[in-house]
């Protein structure tokens, strides 16, 4: 249930029982994302099969470097654990100075993944009109997530910052919404990473 | 009680009066694309098969609104209506979707016969640049179309690969039209032979047809493709007789053959830096 | 609600003016750093004209629309919250609400749905009338059959705009101004899931109109609203007002179609399930599902052709390594649902309003909501019959052909409980029913038009002719636009307490249904004769049909403008005050008090029935003995 103020304008989240809508259209959220990253997907496999041209991958062209890609990878999933932490202490109302800690652990995880995901794309060393389909669709690609790590960011700075500030009280559905979400974004991440790299 | 009744007989009558009308006018109607052409038949086989059995339908679902929206109003009120005929009637419900479903699916499997009948692995062809044998009767006669913005050139592989402006095609004879582009998207439509497959570059499109009337036609682009695209459209294709062909082509030969050196060899599709690059305006 | 009025509320007072700013400033900034530090990532930036570059417009559009936004006062709450601001008082919210009134509301960003809806009817209208400018001038262009008014690049133009700036408008006609309205109070909400993004879905048509208008400045595109790739790279700069306003569009559909879905499936009054939503709601639910999960694939490809387009990415260029199919299959993945999502809402619509009319309950409603179900499902199967003649493969093409049959089927159930709805009615001719009846009229015509081109063998000759255009303009225009104008017609008391319903609407609906048939039968003759779509020459045989359908084409204009004129003159000019419930509707949103509350119900109803009790009389929502205003939950 969720309390409504007298004049109806103003709704308060109970910590444990609302947020249904939040949880709910974050994962109509994700259904979204799930068909532009089948777009995506379609675009690499579909331009692979058929190699028109003999410009899919044509020699010159590399992959992105592996080392940065990896580190790329484990960023996030550091924020994953830390937002897994704070859902489950959130949950279950424990103490809160671990959950302050836990926030600005995973805020931490995420710039560090935007600034990897940034250097990263720095790294490619190719010119697009002349180096095939596959640099234009790893490109577009890690574009397109990149957006999606800083947008998530973003979200999990306000809950911090609301947080810390004690503007907003933290409730299990908004934690659990962007673990979600964070999770989801991760594993698209690191199932891309596995195409461009390995099955290009 | 008794209008009703009478009503609906009329409106009966008269529906079954303007689906058999409408029917038989259609039977006896020219049919397009017409005749011109095995494919082009078989096309006009199945837009009549579909019109007839489209149009009672129509007319049909057009008399049950005019019935129900003006004849039934002058039934009872509603509270004479047995309450369960308000909200839903299963078997109603069941006999309609049932009925649609089956005609809908006769249509398909339907189109589906006549597609294999006509297009027996039409679609994109290997992009192989082989050689066509020479043509006889029983064999097609490979005829390429190349279009570009924003003309359609035609290509003979069987007679040296000679390149025409002028479309001209042999009554009778199996056609093999292979199509594709230079630049963009193109569609390659001759409505009298019911030919119609766009040209995608290097992409090599097959359709075939046997012409059956000789005349002139139209020939015209049917997908969007730029500036010119409403003037890529040529009246002066021409179905020939055998050796009316014959001496087009030696004409043709004889014409081409200064410039043959500068052509392309022949092949199905074609690549290469003669193509513009993406994000420049091609002139 | 004395207090000094804060900074915040003072700024967004002046939104409109401030998003005006933002915009120009925004695109400078864009367009200095497209054309200077952003063009060279990567590669090559295009070659500059002299209006221009690539980058340098897109990324000025983009923050164009960006910095309008931000003017209106969209970023004001998110980066509040960024920096762990306190959330928005109730006297923030009650402004935003638009508590106090008066017409300022109306040009800013506010949060009521109410509102939101009428500034949705009204950007509708306006898409409308300017894209039928654009038809006027085709059509005139089109009395002869060489260029005459026009040239080339002018008509493609034009073509180009008139469609797009359709497809933009058709894409929320419904939904826009009649889902925002009414599906809070249907379901006995007080407001949207997310007002605020509600706001930003309307706020977002503006900038895609402007965007999509201003490329007659930057040369005009040919490409018309399909797009086709690679001619959308050989494009001028005008192509990006085209890719920019779809965007801008296809964020707005997404966007609309996640709010509704949240709404609907979480804030329904606890006393109202699934089974007992009216039949116009279920219509919301499902158009926001096509466009929550299409509306992607569209973002994806437009996304793949700026890269093109600015970077030289060859995603469409077979020498390049890419495809033209590419572009197809994604553009058309979006593209058929599209086409259901102006279409279902309408069905909706009308079932809606249909009861009222009959003095019926409606007929086989289960049936019906299983019909627009079925129509959403299947959509999303049969887009490749756009490409039944683009060399896809063979295989391909008989289940396509099946499951585009197969749609026919669920479509008909509309129908169905159409006649069975009428069927030993009373029926009531209400100005809204003889724009509904026109709408099943048209609408048949054009599904049946549709079986033919669903036929792989006549498709052959009916693709890319004006037999498909004459289709999807009986389907569209004759199905939704007709909707469009039942719903206004009946829903104007309700929204505004006025009427427009004189006996000169009434004239005015038997010119539109008249010219509208005359021009769209002229079209499918002139179609089935062979001619081309998009051709600004044909053959000269075809003159008579083409000057038939011309002339019925200029009429119909006058006729749509005549609705227009008395929409103005009627609700705006003389405020001809409505009954307060002209149709007897048992609906709940006719029972709720003209003008409608702010949060709609000054009580909640005890407990509800279906809308369509005509037979018993019991209307939609019971509101027991009165009871004081709601505290608490």
């Amino acid at each position: 249930m969720s309390e409504v103020s007298p004049t109806g304008l103003t709704v308060i989240d109970d910590v444990k029982g609302g947020g249904h809508t939040l949880i709910f259209t974050s994962r109509l959220v994700i259904a979204s994302n799930t068909t532009l990253q089948l777009s995506l997907l379609f675009a690499f496999l579909y331009l692979r099969a058929n190699n028109f041209g003999s410009m899919w991958h044509p020699s010159g062209v590399g992959t992105p470097p592996q080392v940065l890609a990896l580190i790329a990878l484990a960023l996030p999933i550091v924020g994953v654990v830390a937002l897994l932490a704070v859902s489950n202490a959130v949950s279950s109302a424990r103490e809160s100075s671990a959950v302050t800690g836990l926030l600005w652990l995973a805020f931490l995880a995420t710039v560090l993944t935007g600034a990897v995901r940034i250097l990263l794309m720095y790294q490619f060393n190719w010119t697009l009109n002349s180096a095939g389909t596959y640099a234009d669709v790893a490109t577009l690609w890690y574009a397109v997530l990149l957006a999606e790590f800083i947008g998530v960011a973003a979200w999990l700075l306000s809950l911090v910052m609301g947080h810390v500030r004690g503007t907003d009280r933290l409730g299990s559905a908004h934690a659990r919404a962007i673990l979600e979400q964070w999770t989801y974004i991760t594993g698209v991440s690191i199932a891309v990473y596995l195409l461009i790299q390995y099955a290009s | 009680m008794r209008n009703r009744a009478t009503a609906i007989r009329v409106v009966v009558i008269v529906w079954i009066v303007a689906a058999v009308g409408g029917d038989v006018g259609l039977a006896l109607g020219p049919i397009p694309p017409g005749q011109a052409s095995d494919l082009a038949s078989s096309e006009s086989l199945v837009i009549l098969v579909l019109s007839v059995i489209a149009w009672p339908v129509f007319s049909g679902v057009l008399a049950a609104l005019f019935f129900t929206l003006v004849v039934n109003r002058l039934a009872p009120p509603t509270a004479e209506v047995s309450a369960d005929a308000l909200r839903g009637n299963t078997r109603v419900q069941t006999t309609w979707i049932a009925t649609t479903l089956v005609i809908v699916l006769s249509l398909a499997v339907y189109g589906t016969v006549e597609l294999a009948i006509d297009q027996p692995g039409a679609g994109i062809s290997t992009t192989s640049a082989s050689l066509p044998m020479p043509a006889s009767q029983d064999q097609p006669l490979e005829v390429q179309v190349i279009a570009q913005q924003w003309w359609f050139t035609y290509r003979y592989p069987t007679y040296g690969g000679i390149e025409t402006a002028q479309l001209v095609l042999p009554v009778n004879q199996k056609i093999e039209f292979h199509i594709t582009s230079l630049d963009v998207i193109h569609s390659f439509w001759f409505f009298a032979l019911g030919v119609k497959a766009d040209a995608v570059p290097l992409n090599d499109n097959v359709v075939t047809a046997i012409p059956t009337q000789v005349g002139t036609y139209r020939v015209q682009c049917s997908e969007l493709c730029g500036l010119w695209h409403g003037n890529m459209t040529d009246d002066t294709a021409m179905v020939v007789s055998t050796s009316d062909f014959a001496t087009w082509i030696q004409q043709q030969t004889t014409l081409d053959a200064p410039v043959m050196k500068y052509l392309p060899p022949y092949s199905h599709i074609y690549a290469g830096s003669n193509l513009p690059q993406p994000g420049v305006y091609a002139p | 609600m004395s207090t000094r009025p804060t900074l915040a509320r003072r700024l967004n007072e002046w939104g409109l003016l401030l998003g005006l700013v933002g915009a120009v400033i925004g695109f400078i900034a864009g367009y200095a750093l497209g054309s200077g530090a952003i063009s060279n990532f990567y590669g090559a930036g295009g070659e500059p004209t002299s209006l221009g570059s690539d980058p340098g417009i897109i990324l000025g559009y983009a923050m164009s629309a960006a910095g309008f936004l931000a003017g209106m006062g969209f970023f004001n709450y998110p980066i509040g919250r960024l920096f762990g601001a306190k959330r928005p008082t109730e006297e923030d919210n009650a402004y935003l609400h638009g508590e106090s009134g008066g017409l300022g509301r109306y040009f800013r960003m506010t949060t009521d749905h109410k509102v939101i809806g009428m500034q949705y009817l009204v950007v509708i209208l306006a898409f409308l009338f300017i894209g039928g400018l654009g038809a006027m001038f085709i059509r005139t262009e089109l009395l002869t059959p060489v260029p005459s008014i026009a040239n080339a690049q002018s008509y493609l133009s034009l073509v180009g705009l008139h469609s797009t700036l359709m497809i933009f408008m058709a894409s929320t006609a419904i939904i826009g101004p009649f889902g925002n309205y009414f599906v809070p109070i249907m379901i006995g909400a007080r407001n949207m899931a997310f007002p605020r993004l509600e706001a930003l879905t309307f706020w977002l048509l503006p900038p895609a109109g402007l965007i999509l208008l201003s490329t007659v400045f930057l040369g005009g595109f040919t490409t018309g609203w399909t797009g086709y790739a690679p001619l959308a790279d050989q494009n001028v700069l005008g192509m990006d007002s085209y890719l920019m306003g779809f965007a801008l569009i296809g964020l707005s559909i997404a966007l609309s179609g996640l709010n509704m879905i949240a709404t609907i499936l979480t804030k329904r009054a606890p006393e109202m399930p699934l089974s007992r939503m009216p039949v116009f709601v279920w219509s919301v639910l499902v158009t926001s599902f096509l466009g929550a999960l299409a509306a992607p694939a569209l973002i994806a490809a437009v996304l793949m052709e700026i890269f093109s387009r600015t970077y030289q990415a060859t995603f469409f260029i077979p020498a390049g390594g890419g495809s033209p199919y590419l572009w197809e299959n994604l553009f058309w993945f979006f593209g058929h649902p599209e086409v259901y999502i102006f279409v279902v809402p309408a069905f909706g619509l009308v079932m809606e309003m249909l009861p009222a009319f009959a003095r019926k309950p409606l007929w086989g409603r289960r049936v019906g909501i299983g019909g627009m179900v079925g129509v959403g499902v299947l959509s999303f199967l049969v887009w490749q019959h756009h490409l039944f003649v683009s060399g896809i493969a063979p295989s391909l093409r008989p289940f396509y052909m099946f499951s585009t049959e197969m749609i026919s089927v669920p479509t008909g159930i509309i129908y169905l409980v159409a006649l069975g709805t009428l069927w030993r009615a009373r029926t009531r001719f209400g100005t809204p029913m003889l724009f509904i009846f026109a709408f099943f009229f048209n609408f048949l015509i054009g599904g049946f038009t549709g079986v033919f081109l669903s036929d792989v063998p006549s498709d052959f000759s009916l693709h890319a002719s004006y037999f498909v255009q004459a289709h999807f303009h009986y389907t569209i225009m004759g199905g939704e636009v007709f909707a469009l104008m039942a719903g206004i017609v009946y829903y104007l008391p309700k929204m505004t307490g006025r009427t427009m319903d004189i006996k000169l609407l009434r004239y005015q609906f038997w010119a539109v249904f008249l010219t509208f048939n005359g021009t769209f039968i002229s079209l499918i003759a002139v179609g089935i004769m062979g001619m081309p779509r998009r051709d600004i020459s044909y053959a000269a045989y075809l003159q008579p049909l083409n000057d038939s359908a011309s002339i019925f084409a200029l009429a119909l204009g006058l006729s749509m403008s005549l609705f227009l004129g008395i929409l103005i003159w009627e609700v705006v000019i003389k405020q001809r005050v409505a009954a307060a419930n002209p149709w007897e509707s048992l609906g709940v949103e006719w029972q709720v008090p003209t003008p409608v509350p702010t949060f709609n119900f000054d009580r909640m109803p005890v407990s509800w029935s279906l809308p369509d009790n005509y037979d018993t009389g019991q209307p939609a929502a019971d509101f027991g003995p009165a009871v004081p205003a709601l505290s608490g939950a």
